[in-house]
């Protein structure tokens, strides 16, 4: 199936799943409403939020099929705006409630007068809230990313467990058989869902370890771990992608963390592969410079749509900052091992020249392929010979080739450079389908 | 994908909720009444008193 197909199938399908509920609701409960206009769209609404906060975890559990289609980063950045999304529809149905003389600012509290099912909802909003608060907050809270991911999967599973408990006691289209059948048919998706994800994968996972052979520092405060599949043969994989790594002691370990590979595609059966990692926080800046060899790694991938592999061009422009440029280096690489002659333009920035993480291993591939290499400073030292300041137009316009709008282009980094590429490239007569781009700043 | 797609995608997929939460709210409205409602909470728990949940 086509990409746009798959693409159009998975968007029609969530939100046909949403909008489910209230389709069999309006059905099968005829005329039976509050008698308030303001009360029914609250209950609708109140539906909505919940079937969307329950398929939440479906939007980032992996699933292969859905990933292919988009991407995992438009997923997760789909996950959060739909949860942002899902707060203010259940907001709304909390305020429209409360505009009605039927409930009182006190049904919204917790005492023991309030019936429990009403203290559910409350509770399941109120969580939700809190979830949001600190996925937007979280560096402004100082929220380490690993409690962080915690608190973020209890409180996933109480939205869910407390919703379904406000929904099922207190909707009074709930009381009806159809609504019954469709209430059990999501809380069994969202469960299989979690069967899958945090059970059954892991499981798969727990057949297929990796030990690490070695982890060296790179420049740019980042350390390279190539890893070696034990008792399977790995996988391959097209270069830009990315795998969750797992140092915990079993692949159950709930703490994972995105990492893109920065080694060839071209790996043979049983291989080792490599990925770039820079200190970020505490996983990134204590455990993984305390990986030894002969320790076990658990690798979920590989994942992602951003690779030369899917758009053929006369010639590539790869564009990266920071740790960012780990991916394009992948696909420097594997274009070398496969002897590609098309030309390929790098630019690379970074802040000071320490920072041009993984520049020795890009400059030894220039004799394999058509490279050229535009290292961009934003504090260059003295006597520094290429750009300086930041990528922009006009770096971009005095070194990209004369038949530069056919090739297809790679954008990996901070996301103020992600930003400013989004914007300038099309000024220079890019189409927007040639500008390919992945941002995995989270939270 | 953009990430300008993605957002994009979210607000009308939002928008076309909405709008089905109003046609969902007409749908199951009961003709000629409309009193402000005693809401649901006063049809499950009709056992209770006023005073139970409202102090009055």
């Amino acid at each position: 199936m086509q990409l746009i197909v798959r693409g159009i199938f998975w968007f029609g399908l969530y939100a046909f799943l949403v909008a489910f509920p209230l389709l069999v609701g309006a059905l099968s409960v005829p005329r039976s409403g509050s008698g308030s206009l303001v009360v029914d769209l609250a209950d609708g609404l109140g539906y909505l939020a919940f079937a969307m906060l329950a398929l939440e975890m479906a939007l980032v559990s992996r699933m292969d099929e859905a990933t292919g289609a988009f991407g995992l980063d438009a997923l997760l950045q789909f996950h959060r705006e739909a949860g942002l999304g899902a707060l203010l529809l259940a907001c709304a149905h909390v305020v429209l409630l409360l505009s009605t003389r039927g409930y009182p600012l006190a049904t919204l509290g917790l005492g023991g007068a309030v019936p429990w099912p009403i203290r559910a909802g409350t509770l399941a909003a109120g969580s939700t809230l809190l979830l949001v608060g600190i996925s937007i907050g979280r560096r402004r809270l100082h929220l380490r990313y690993e409690a962080w991911q915690l608190l973020h999967g209890l409180l996933a599973v109480a939205i869910v467990g407390l919703g379904a408990l406000h929904v099922a006691s207190l909707g009074r289209f709930s009381a009806s058989t159809p609504m019954r059948v469709v209430g059990v048919l999501y809380l069994v998706l969202f469960l299989g869902v979690l069967l899958r994800y945090r059970v059954l994968r892991p499981l798969a996972l727990l057949r297929r370890p990796w030990t690490v052979l070695s982890n060296e520092a790179e420049r740019g405060d980042a350390r390279t771990i190539r890893l070696s599949p034990v008792g399977h043969p790995g996988f391959p994989f097209q270069p830009g992608q990315f795998c969750w790594l797992n140092t915990g002691r079993t692949p159950f370990h709930l703490e994972q963390h995105p990492v893109s590979m920065s080694s060839s595609g071209e790996v043979p059966p049983g291989g080792a592969i490599a990925f770039t990692i820079r200190h970020l926080g505490d996983w990134s800046g204590k455990v993984v410079p305390a990986l030894r060899p002969g320790d076990r790694v658990w690798v979920d991938g590989p994942y992602g749509v951003f690779s030369p592999d899917r758009e053929e061009g006369p010639g590539y422009v790869l564009v990266g900052g920071g740790v960012g440029v780990t991916p394009l280096v992948s696909m420097v690489e594997t274009l070398a091992d496969r002897e590609d002659r098309r030309p390929v333009v790098l630019f690379h920035g970074a802040h000071v020249e320490a920072d041009l993480t993984l520049c020795e291993r890009i400059e030894a591939l220039r004799p394999r392929l058509d490279l050229t290499v535009v290292r961009v400073l934003e504090h260059p030292p003295e006597g520094w010979s290429g750009e300086a300041g930041l990528i922009d137009e006009g770096v971009l316009r005095r070194h990209l080739p004369h038949e530069h709008r056919r090739f297809q282009y790679f954008v990996c980094g901070p996301a103020p450079l992600m930003d400013a590429m989004e914007k300038v490239l099309p000024t220079l007569g890019i189409p927007a389908g040639r500008i390919h781009a992945e941002r995995f700043d989270m939270v | 994908m953009s990430h300008r797609i993605v957002a994009a995608a979210v607000r009308l997929v939002l928008l076309a909720f909405v709008a089905s939460a109003v046609a969902f709210a007409l749908a199951v409205r009961s003709p000629g009444r409309d009193d402000g409602a005693w809401p649901v909470t006063h049809r499950n728990f009709g056992a209770r008193t006023c005073a139970t949940c409202h102090g009055r």
